[in-house]
């Protein structure tokens, strides 16, 4: 595999990147680098599935840089069949990755546009991990003129929450950075959880960094609402066909302890957990605000019915239509 | 006579957190109270009443929210007062401080053996922070042959989880240590929560480290035990009378650099060490005398301070009927 994949492949499992939406833009940008930086259109594909693969094995859960993987997968498929060279590919991947990156911007500033609704002028937001989605929240509750004090959590094992503290208080907003397990403690204070997801289930079940379940059911115990905030991107189609999301796992406990205290000891540091859909009052897409049950019908109207092939299966069509097409 | 420097050192070991765990605290008070009561190097009764209560002061205001250590030294201090002679109140902080020693780890045994009765064969405990009564439930359980698993949290943010994972693995319990944030992802495998206290309130409600009451929450939602190993010395007298419970914020540098909020001016850490679990999420609480529901502390509080709690009572009863209507 070339070098600059496994880079992002252990920057992504070492949360590195945190954001999901990050880890898709990355993903994006490593897709064009198979096709610039390969000696032949053979090799470029075959590393575009090997990082398609590698990215499964290291975050199954993101749903959102499958789906970007799996756009730019089916534009190169179109390219080599109307013959296009490697060069061609990689210079017409590079202007789609932008525009994809562009896209999904918006995409996240107009889903943040109805979040801003729901929330009123001296509210207290509690967050966790690090979500663009969240942020672009209040940037847009900023632009309102709207004053909210966020409460954020550190958020381990990764501890991203610590960027997001930092970068909610640098907009202006007054920030409180809180340990995981205040959560509870401070839920009294607060009017609206607002998180971001890293995938939604058929069922409208949020996967998202580990903690997330914790804080909604301490948010729904006090009767505070909990919105979750991602683009119809995160919406895992896989999910309709009764297959699970897996959530990683990682056994060891470098990235609980960091390396220095690790000797012997042993842990176990999930990444992602599930909140049940009945701890989420409502979520926030650039379609709408819909119920979690509802997920289902934006997932059907955003990849149809039944929904398309997976981006694993794209990526391996496109090396046989290399192969096919372009023999040596 | 002044408070003699080791005094200060004690207290400084506390504050700091090098000395920690609620019982632990409240047994190092108490020697220290003994052994400010042999530095004493007058010998009069009245002065030396004096010089203990200043030493109990230093020692107390250290965690002026733990009710085990205010417990302690109220219990050297009691006996102290009632002595006549200077020599009887020297040998009466003397045998007050051994006997609370004693007594305590005396507890901490008792809760092992009665504790480990409620733990099976098989089972997954999960625990939290760094608790010798909770400790010895698990290790006894372990002793005893019962083959259990144990998930401590690492509990940020001073990491006491890492302390309960030594403790555990060196006696041989296997233990997996996990954040905090995970309680929720994990409780699905676990049979039964076993945690310490700070303090127990005259209504049940535990205060014990931070992330406790989320714990609880996550079990109550799972239907999974929950236990609270608590030495009766735990138990707030005050609290029957009325009083709030207060808890402790400690500062923003056990959570982050202090210079990260140097640089963000809008940014700030709250810190808070404990939080209240309601008795609504508590399935009992082992003591060294039984184990009780938690809405029943108010009958050890009155069996241990009944007579105390009345003559504070007659007190206020007092003064109501003396202030002009």
């Amino acid at each position: 595999m070339l070098e600059v994949l496994e880079r992002l492949l252990k920057d992504v499992g070492g949360f590195k990147i945190y954001s999901s939406t990050d880890v898709a833009f990355a993903v994006a940008d490593a897709v064009v680098r198979c096709f610039s930086d390969a000696g032949n259109l053979s090799e470029a594909v075959r590393s575009v599935l090997a990082l398609i693969e590698g990215l499964i094995n290291t975050r199954p859960t993101s749903v959102i840089s499958l789906n970007v993987a799996k756009r730019l997968v089916e534009r190169a498929e179109a390219l080599v069949r109307a013959g296009e060279s490697k060069e061609g590919v990689a210079k017409a991947l590079a202007t789609e990755a932008a525009a994809l990156k562009r896209e999904l911007e918006n995409l996240i500033a107009v889903a943040a546009a109805l979040g801003a609704r729901r929330v009123r002028d001296g509210s207290t937001i509690m967050t966790c991990s690090y979500s663009k989605s969240v942020k672009a929240l209040f940037s847009r509750l900023k632009s309102e003129g709207k004053r909210v004090r966020a409460i954020v959590t550190e958020s381990r094992p990764g501890g991203e929450g610590v960027a997001m503290a930092e970068e909610l208080s640098d907009l202006g907003f007054e920030t409180e950075l809180i340990v995981d397990s205040a959560a509870r403690f401070f839920m009294k204070d607060v009017d609206v959880v607002v998180v971001g997801a890293e995938a939604i289930a058929a069922n409208g079940a949020v996967i998202n960094k580990i903690g997330t379940s914790l804080i909604a059911l301490a948010a729904h115990e006090a009767r505070v609402r909990t919105f979750v905030i991602a683009t119809t991107h995160k919406f895992s189609t896989e999910t309709v066909f009764g297959e699970l999301v897996r959530l990683p796992v990682v056994e060891g406990a470098a990235l609980l302890l960091g390396l220095e205290r690790v000797k012997g000891v042993s842990a176990k540091c999930p990444l992602f957990d599930v909140t049940p859909p009945r701890y989420i009052d409502a979520i926030v897409t650039e379609r709408g605000v819909v119920a979690p049950e509802a997920a289902l019908l934006l997932v059907k109207e955003v990849y149809g019915w039944p929904t398309a092939m997976d981006a694993v299966s794209c990526a391996r069509r496109l090396v046989e239509v290399v192969e096919r097409e372009r023999p040596g | 006579m002044s408070v003699p420097a080791e005094i200060y050192r004690v207290a400084d070991l506390i504050k700091s957190m090098r000395v920690r765990g609620a019982g632990r605290i409240a047994r190092t008070a108490a020697y220290a109270m003994k052994v400010a009561a042999l530095k004493y190097s007058g010998n009069d009764v009245n002065g030396f009443k004096s010089y203990m209560r200043k030493v109990a002061q230093v020692l107390g205001s250290t965690r002026p929210t733990a009710v085990a250590l205010h417990n302690a030294l109220r219990y050297v201090l009691n006996r102290v007062e009632r002595a006549r002679s200077f020599e009887g109140a020297v040998a009466a902080a003397v045998s007050a401080a051994d006997s609370f020693v004693e007594a305590s780890l005396n507890a901490v045994r008792v809760i092992g053996e009665i504790g480990s009765r409620l733990i099976e064969d098989g089972d997954t405990v999960l625990t939290h922070c760094n608790s010798s009564a909770a400790l010895a439930i698990l290790k006894t359980a372990h002793g005893s042959g019962k083959r259990i698993k144990v998930y401590a949290t690492e509990t940020r943010p001073k990491f006491q989880g890492l302390l309960t994972y030594r403790e555990l693995a060196e006696s041989g319990v296997p233990v997996t240590l996990i954040p905090d944030s995970a309680a929720r992802f994990v409780m699905r495998e676990v049979d039964k929560v076993v945690v310490g206290a700070d303090t127990v309130a005259a209504n049940g409600a535990v205060i014990n480290k931070i992330g406790t009451s989320l714990i609880a929450l996550a079990a109550h939602e799972a239907n999974t035990r929950f236990y609270v190993a608590a030495e009766t010395y735990k138990f707030s007298p005050a609290t029957i009378l009325g009083e709030l419970v207060t808890i402790e914020e400690r500062g923003a540098e056990e959570v982050v650099p202090l210079d990260l909020l140097s640089r963000h001016p809008n940014l700030k850490v709250r810190n808070p060490a404990f939080d209240v679990t309601p008795p609504d999420y508590i399935d009992a609480i082992i003591t060294e005398r039984g184990v009780i529901p938690p809405k029943a502390a108010a009958v050890i509080l009155l069996e241990d301070y009944g007579a105390t709690l009345a003559e504070e009572l007659t007190t206020i009863t007092l003064d109501i009927e003396d202030s002009p209507a």
